[in-house]
């Protein structure tokens, strides 16, 4: 946004006074205002309760905003049709914090549904595969269903499955809670990778060491209100090279 | 959304028909995935699909018979006795003047007595005996009296009807037997074909239990594949919703479970058909009898000669089959489309 020329003149994602309150009573949202542009990356964070989950949950059409405009990669989000929901939701990928993947199904598989799911040539589709998996370190396991993996690799599989339809947003939950720091970095480098791109990601975390050490601008949410927002670079700035 | 170029609108896409090909292969492997389950739904629809099916061929077979033997109504007419020749012709104008009437035979006593002592093997003396026309009381030489009798029968008319409007052959036999009985110096009427009227009341409700029955299967089949289908559904709740979170959308989860329903109900149909030709290899020679009884010997040959019979058991299988599809895919499409949206996220 303040860079001045390419990916962050688009807005994907933003946020407009949105709250959310849950039908019990609970404010998990209140008075959210935010954007983030193509190509740009920013961590939220908080305790948990904050209101992280409740973020990615609205992004991703799972919720829907109680007030305010929430628009998403064009999508006005509280009108959002069914059939268009499943259409934006193919353009999102979607890394969740308890994985995700079907028990039933090998690596491979779990990997390739994105691909699957929006028609794919499964030609077309092995290629894809085989290069998201053999990205996160994956590709000896393709065969192996997911019970076999540890908690760490089964996150990574997630993390395959989130990359491997080329998303234009990429939302992740937590996604090195498994992961040692190793491991961790490496992940990061491969979401850096698709920020490169014009890949827009909104990364929740606690892991506080990881989000200093990137530097990327960092969402802090207390109790479903923006509380603070570090800047540390230029937001998109990877993406101001193009 | 509609305006920017889509990342995945460039890929190459498969082909539907690869798509559903794929889907295909993945419904029946669920099919494999419970083969006890499936073999159940299976034995039910085939059994639910084999009670109509069997109704409706016997009623058919029925009907074959009754079609063969409808031109054989006919009334029996008997005019009182010591009618006239001329008298009797008179009385068979005005019956001929009836709209049922198709043909009209007289047959005079002495006709009668003459057939009957054909069939009986009386001689000729015997027959002199009677007086055809008037009994007398000779007295002979004698004086003593000698009995001669008169002749015992009546003048006959042997009627045939005619079928008239949507009445069946039958009907319109005991209506014009109705009208008979008005007309004078007629004594008595007998309908040859009342039991062929039975047998097609008899028929024609056999029709309708299977009808009705067909229809209370029908409800009682889409409850069942229904009730299968969200099993289904929920089994694979967490890959819905997995899928759900991906993007896949309803109609694309639901496919595999339409398939599933169709597979169910022509399985079921096929089932039903296998079922049917054992009962009636079973039954059908009793079923040939109970039709023999009534003399149905026409129709019941060409029920079961065997050209007629595999045409025959050829359509039936097209209509199991087709009649089990409709129906599993019909309770699929309800059922999955419900339990589905209630996979939500």
């Amino acid at each position: 946004m303040k860079g001045a020329k390419g990916y962050s003149l688009i807005r994907m994602i933003t946020f407009d006074r949105v709250s959310k309150r849950y039908p019990g009573g609970q404010q998990a949202l209140a008075n959210l205002t935010f954007s983030l542009a193509r190509g740009e990356f920013a961590f939220v964070t908080g305790h948990s309760g904050a209101g992280k989950s409740t973020l990615l949950k609205l992004v991703l059409g799972i919720e829907k905003p109680s007030g305010g405009n929430l628009v998403v990669n064009g999508n006005e989000m509280s009108q959002i049709s069914p059939k268009m929901l499943a259409l934006h939701r193919r353009q999102i990928g979607t890394v969740f914090q308890d994985h995700q993947l079907l028990n039933d199904r090998s690596v491979y598989d779990n990997v390739a549904l994105p691909l699957e799911i929006s028609g794919l040539d499964p030609r077309e589709g092995k290629r894809r595969v085989r290069a998201a998996l053999d990205k996160v370190g994956l590709l000896s396991k393709e065969k192996l269903l997911p019970m076999a993996l540890s908690g760490g690799e089964q996150q990574r599989v997630g993390i395959a499955r989130a990359v491997v339809n080329t998303p234009r947003i990429i939302l992740a939950d937590e996604p090195t809670g498994n992961l040692d720091p190793e491991l961790s970095a490496e992940i990061m480098a491969l979401f850096a990778q698709f920020m490169s791109v014009g890949v827009s990601l909104l990364v929740a975390s606690h892991d506080r060491v990881l989000i200093d050490g990137l530097g990327y601008r960092t969402l802090t949410l207390e109790e479903g209100r923006l509380s603070a927002e570090a800047n540390p670079h230029p937001a998109g700035g990877s993406a101001n090279e193009f | 959304m509609s305006s920017k170029p889509s990342a995945t609108a460039s890929l190459k896409r498969v082909s539907t028909l690869a798509e559903h090909r794929r889907e295909l292969a993945r419904a029946l492997s669920r099919l494999r995935a419970a083969p006890a389950a499936t073999l159940i739904t299976l034995l039910v629809i085939g059994i639910a699909l084999l009670l109509p099916a069997l109704l409706l061929q016997l009623q058919r077979a029925m009907s074959a018979g009754i079609v063969a033997l409808e031109s054989e109504a006919s009334i029996s007419v008997y005019l009182d006795l010591g009618v006239s020749d001329d008298d009797a012709k008179r009385v068979s104008e005005q019956i001929l003047k009836l709209d049922e009437v198709d043909s009209l035979e007289i047959i005079t006593p002495a006709q009668a007595l003459a057939q009957l002592s054909e069939t009986a093997g009386l001689d000729s003396e015997f027959l002199a005996s009677f007086d055809s026309e008037v009994s007398t009381r000779s007295q002979s030489d004698t004086g003593d009296s000698v009995f001669s009798p008169r002749n015992p029968l009546p003048t006959t008319f042997l009627v045939s009807a005619r079928a008239s409007g949507d009445d069946t052959l039958g009907e319109a036999a005991e209506r014009l037997a109705t009208e008979i009985r008005g007309v004078e110096r007629v004594e008595s009427v007998s309908v040859e074909g009342a039991w062929l009227a039975r047998l097609q009341a008899l028929t024609q409700i056999i029709r309708r239990a299977a009808q009705l029955l067909s229809l209370l299967m029908a409800v009682g089949l889409l409850t069942a594949i229904g009730n299968t289908i969200r099993l289904a559904v929920e089994q694979r709740r967490d890959e819905i919703r997995v899928s759900k979170l991906i993007g896949a959308s309803d109609g694309y989860i639901a496919r595999p479970f339409l398939y599933l329903g169709l597979f169910l109900g022509i399985g079921g149909g096929l089932l039903a058909w296998l079922l049917q030709l054992i009962v009636v290899g079973l039954i059908g020679h009793e079923i040939g009898q109970f039709l023999a009884l009534y003399a149905v010997e026409d129709g019941n040959s060409r029920a079961f000669a065997l050209g007629e019979a595999l045409q025959r058991a050829g359509q039936e299988l097209g209509l199991l089959l087709g009649a089990g599809g409709l129906l599993g895919w019909i309770a699929a499409v309800v059922a999955s489309r419900r339990a589905i949206a209630a996979c939500e996220p």
